[in-house]
Order: C-alpha cells, then structure tokens, then sequence
C-alpha cells in the first residue's frame, strides 16, 4: 500500500492541476458573473494549480532527489507551491462566500499581499525552516475560521429566521471546508479524546531536540480545533436542517466524516498498543489492515475528494459561467475526466486489497467509463443543478455595496501568477544549484 | 441610519457581519465552541502526559551492565595412546533463567597423570580443539583460542566467543528508552546447538626400564557456558 500511497500523489497532483488550468481558463473567460465570485474562481483556481504542482513535484522528487530533499530543486519547488497555495486559500476567503472585502482595488491589493506572502516566507524558510514551516501551515486556520462563521451565520438566517437563500451561503462555506481541512475529520473523535496515545509517539517523537515545540502545539492545536469545532457544528445544522429539508450533498458529506471519525476511533485504538511501544520499547511497524484503512480514508480524502468537491463546489456555486458552449465543453472535459480518474483510481485501489482479477476490474473500469459518457448530460446535470447565487442574496438583505473593480491597474493577479511562477523556477533553480540557507 | 448602514457605508464589511442582530448569539456560541475544542485539543497535545515528550524526544544516557549465569556440561573419556575422540555438547538455555542469552563458551580440558610410578612418569601430551561447524557462535573472532595442548598436566582453556562483542564490561551508551538502551544484547539464536570439541592424547613412558608404564589417559572436559542478561540504569 507504500506503492499506492505514492501513486495517489502522483494522481492528486494531476487532478489538482487539470483542475486548476481548467478553472482559470474558465475564470478568464467568464465575464457575466460578480466580482468577488470572478476574483475568488481565480484565487481557488491558483490553489489548485499550486497544489497540484506541489503534489506533482514532491511525486517526482522521490525519483531524482539525491541528499537532502530541502536544498533539492524538486524540494525547493514544493515549498514555494505550498507557500503561494496557502496565500490562494487565505486570500480566496475574503472574498467567497461572503465578501469581506469590497473595495475597488481588491485585486490589486490581493495580488500584492498573495507576492509579498510567498516572498517573505519563501525567505523565512531558507534561514529558520522549522519556525517557518510551522507558522505557515498554521495559516490554515484563517480560511477556516472565516468560513466557519459564514457557515453558522448564514445556516441560522436560513434555519431559524427563514431566509431560504441564506442556504447559498451556508452551504459554500461548509463545502469549502470539506475541500480544504476534511483530511483531519476522519479523526475527529480521536484528536478530542485521546490524540495524545497517537500524537506522542507519532508528532512529538519527531520535532527535532534543537527546537521549541510549544510552537508546533499552539500551530497544531489551532488547526485541528478550528476543523473538529467546524464538523461538529455542521454536523449539529445539518442534521437540524435534514430535519426541515431533507439531505443535500453538503448533510450527506458532513454525517459521512461524522460516522467515519466514529469508526476510525476504533480503528486508532486497535493501534495504540504498537504506538506505545515506541515511547516503552522499540517502534513496529503499524498493522497492514490499518494502513489500507488510512489510506481508504485520510489520504483518498486529502487527495481525491477536497479537490472533487472544490470542483462541486466552484461549478455549482456560480463562480464559473459554465453557460456559453465553449465553456461548458471545458465544464464537461473537467467533470468526465476527473470522474473517469477517481473512479478509476479507486478501483484500482480496491484491487490492491481485494483479490480480483484484472480482467475483472478492467470490465468494472470499463463500465464505469461507458457510464460516465453515457450519463454525461445528467452527470453535469447533477454539477449543475442548483445554481446558488450568493450575490443576490447578499443584494437582498443590504450587504453588498456597489464597487466597480479597477481593472486598469497593476498589478493584477495575472500579473502576480506570472511573477510567482518566474519566482519559483528561478529560487528553485537557485536552491538545486548551490543550496541556499 | 442604523449600526449596520453606518458599517457598510464606511466600507468595514467585518463589521457588518459581527453586528448582524439575527444570528450574533449563534456566531457567539461558535465562537465559544471553537475555543473549547480548541484548548482541549491543545491540552491533549501540549499538557497531557508532558513528561513523555522529553522521552520521546531526547536520548538519555544510560549504564549498561551483565548479571552473568555459567551452567557447566562436562564429560570424562579415558582416550588410548594416538586415540582421538570428538565430544558433542548439546547447549541450550533451559538451566538459565528467563530472558538469558549465551555470551561466550570457555572449554577447559584438564587430566594428571594416572600411572603411579616410583619415579615421575611423565605426563601424557593432550591436545584439545573446538571444532568449527555449523555452531551459532562468533568463528573468526579475534578472541577466541579454538586450540591448544598439554604436555605438563596443566588445563588446557579454549574460548569460543558466541554472542557478537560480548564481554560481560560495563559500559554507557544514548537511547530513547531501557529497551532500545539494551536492544543490542536481546538477538536470539546465539550459541544454541550442538558444539563439539576434539581431543587427543599421545602417552608420554616413563624413562626408568623397571617401571611400569600405562598406556591411556583419562581426561575430563568442561564446557562452561557463560549466560548474560543486559541491565540498563538511566544516568541522571
């Protein structure tokens, strides 16, 4: 399952990046929708790119790297993609849902605030990498936070003070976290019970003696606070609003991770005993059965369903004007060949465990294959069926103003991915050459 | 104008949504819910069972010593003069206690000259080997006296060194835990088999005609085995 794991990388890193292509192609071509959607499809769409470049190079770099992986080009290279796709993250917050910011010069000062993000912690990481490691994947929290109380706020308007619409809302936040910090939930009972029997022999064992780990905790705890109070707060609404309205795709997702978190509790605790015995004695090697099941449900989660669901999300949500035929082409390439590749995936993965023939699974592949052409139109369908606009309901009750977006200035956020990307190359370049820091 | 209107008209759109009258309550408690997961999550980490951190992440210095066990096999074989004879041993660590290992094998062959004669009849030559075969033990190491004989009735000592660098001296080593501090010395397998030892006696007659010579030996082979347990104690 080592193998699979890798080669799960390796296809998250191309559907994060076709994902990604598509979405900007689409965002740039769109010209209809608001400007807070427009510049948020842009922002998710830079995410992804960057996060399939990351996951695509640290595939690679397992090939090529020789010695230390952090002075390696393919190294230097998945840090700034890490970098610049949590500044996309932070930033695509601000403005989707729920546009905090509404401000002519939006863009601009995005673009700027995205560039001096990548610089100044691109920096940081050469000289004091363990400080600027931790710091900056506690960044996660931010877009958490915003979108949790986007959801709560919205869901009441929606579930107790009747705004039907409001539900537009409450549903891309709680959608955005599932595609953002939904690896952490299928834990979820076990980081608020007893994490500490996995986190002390697994976490802490490897911070390096040098280092003050206080850092790590309060960047941890921060993360995986905000993203268990969030599932259990979605799970509470959602299953008030099942109560009213039936299941949706956001209940149905959201009770899934709930019932896992219980199950993988159990799973974890058949471990804790060979956890132990790297504090006591001499550290095992964990069950094959319970790495199948990790990486059935937190490693699949974190590489195939988030960005699955950033695709929901982004095409039935209104951020991407999927309405005019050449965009719908591209809608439709993105949708088939993302199902074709997960479930594909997927099946393979089942062989792996499942003793069954290829022949087999190559007929169940097939099948698949000729399921999702077949059922194009209603596959699309279903992406499109309800086309939230968030806008209009923020219109209605007084919380958008009226801003026309400067576009005649730099720098735009073409102008900053242009920059980043020359960056990254050419500190890469740097790094794999003589080693920086 | 209300709070809101004035919110939204100065363009502060956090404002607006934190003053929002409906759902404040709501956004309170999920705010109080997220700190409350929050700190316990950070308890769990940071606070519960702290002292296994420094375990987990530093290595301690640690005294490792032997408590030593020996268990003897010995055999007696009255051998002809030019007579040859090879022994086996069948070693194993049912007479140690509990979590013993074999740490090295000494073999002492002894014998005295059996024929009471008036004047000295000399001793008989011995020569004793361990003989090398599919035995788990240490072969080539330096240590080890595989052969050796006697002419003067003295014992002949042979060494086998069976567990790899053992040599029962205290010494301190860095490690995680008692366990990995000892986990060089817990391999199974070492010197549990049969040995063998090889012996051969040439008679040695009196030089006085009248006397009476004998032409055998009786010679006595012991082989001790040395049994070890490693003990660690963690230095402050």
């Amino acid at each position: 399952m080592a193998a699979d794991f890798q080669s799960l990388r390796a296809i998250s890193g191309m559907v994060n990046t076709i994902l990604g292509i598509i979405t900007l192609l689409l965002a740039y071509r769109t010209k209809n929708n608001s400007w807070s959607e427009l510049l948020a499809a842009k922002l998710l769409g830079c995410f992804l790119l960057f996060h399939g470049i990351l996951m695509t190079t640290a595939y690679i770099a397992g090939f090529f790297t020789v010695g230390s992986f952090s002075h390696s080009f393919f190294g230097s290279l998945v840090n700034i993609a890490h970098t610049i796709s949590i500044g996309m993250a932070c930033s695509s917050c601000l403005f989707f849902p729920y546009p905090f910011v509404q401000r002519k010069h939006a863009e601009q000062a995005i673009a700027v605030v995205v560039l001096t993000w990548s610089f100044i912690v691109t920096g940081l990481i050469i000289f004091i990498p363990y400080e600027a490691h931790v710091v900056r994947y506690g960044f996660w929290f931010f877009p958490t936070v915003v979108w949790g109380f986007v959801y709560v706020r919205f869901s009441v308007k929606e579930l107790v003070h009747k705004h039907e619409h409001a539900r537009g809302l409450s549903a891309a936040s709680g959608l955005l976290i599932l595609a953002t910090m939904a690896w952490l939930f299928s834990d979820w009972l076990l980081w608020i019970t007893v994490m500490e029997k996995f986190t002390i022999p697994s976490w802490v064992s490897g911070i390096p003696p040098d280092k003050n780990p206080m850092l790590f905790f309060v960047r941890q705890s921060l993360i995986m606070g905000v993203s268990v109070a969030a599932l259990l707060t979605m799970f509470v609404l959602e299953g008030w609003r099942v109560a009213r309205h039936g299941f949706s795709v956001l209940s149905g997702i959201v009770f899934g991770f709930f019932f896992i978190g219980i199950i993988s509790f159990i799973v974890d605790l058949s471990v804790v005993d060979v956890l132990e015995d790297c504090i006591y004695a001499t550290c095992q090697e964990l069950p094959e059965s319970w790495t199948i099941y990790n990486t059935f449900t937190n490693i699949l989660t974190a590489f195939l369903i988030q960005p699955i669901v950033l695709m929901y999300l982004m095409l039935n949500f209104n951020l991407l004007d999927v309405k005019t035929e050449k965009n719908g082409r591209y809608a439709k390439a993105m949708v088939l060949v993302l199902v074709v590749i997960v479930s594909s995936t997927i099946v393979e993965m089942l062989q792996s465990i499942i003793p069954i023939g290829e022949l087999l699974t190559s007929a169940f592949l097939a099948i698949g294959i000729a399921a999702a052409i077949g059922w194009e139109h209603q596959i699309m369908d279903q992406f499109l069926k309800n086309k939230n606009k968030t806008v209009d309901y923020l219109k209605s009750i007084g919380e958008i103003k009226s801003v026309e977006p400067a576009s005649d200035t730099t720098p735009t956020l073409s102008f900053s991915l242009i920059v980043l990307f020359a960056f990254a190359l050419l500190l890469s370049v740097l790094h794999g050459a003589i080693g920086l820091g | 104008m209300s709070e809101e209107d004035e919110a939204l008209k100065e363009g502060n759109q956090v404002s607006v949504f934190f003053r929002d009258q409906e759902t404040r309550a709501a956004m309170g408690i999920y705010a109080l819910v997220l700190m409350l997961v929050t700190a316990k999550v950070f308890y769990s980490l940071a606070l519960k069972d702290s002292y296994l951190h420094d375990e987990v992440r530093f290595e301690d210095n640690w005294r490792l010593s032997f408590t030593e066990e020996t268990t003897i096999l010995s055999e007696t074989v009255l051998l002809p003069d030019g007579g040859e004879e090879d022994l086996e041993f069948a070693i194993d660590l049912s007479s140690f206690p509990d979590g013993y290992r074999i740490g090295l094998v000494n073999v002492k062959v002894s014998y005295s000259e059996t024929n009471q004669a008036i004047l000295d009849d000399p001793c008989d030559s011995v020569q004793a080997s361990i003989t090398q075969t599919n035995y788990p033990a240490q072969w080539t190491d330096q240590n080890n006296t595989l052969n050796g004989g006697s002419s003067s009735c003295e014992d002949i000592d042979l060494v086998l060194q069976v567990y790899p660098d053992y040599s029962g001296e205290d010494y301190e080593r860095m490690a995680h835990n008692a366990v990995i501090a000892v986990d060089e010395w817990v391999e199974d397998g070492h010197g549990i088999g049969e040995l063998s030892v090889n012996v051969k006696v040439d008679v040695q007659r009196s030089q006085v005609p009248t006397q009476d010579d004998d032409d055998d030996e009786t010679v006595q082979i012991d082989v001790i085995v040395v049994g070890f347990k490693a003990n660690a104690e963690k230095l402050e």
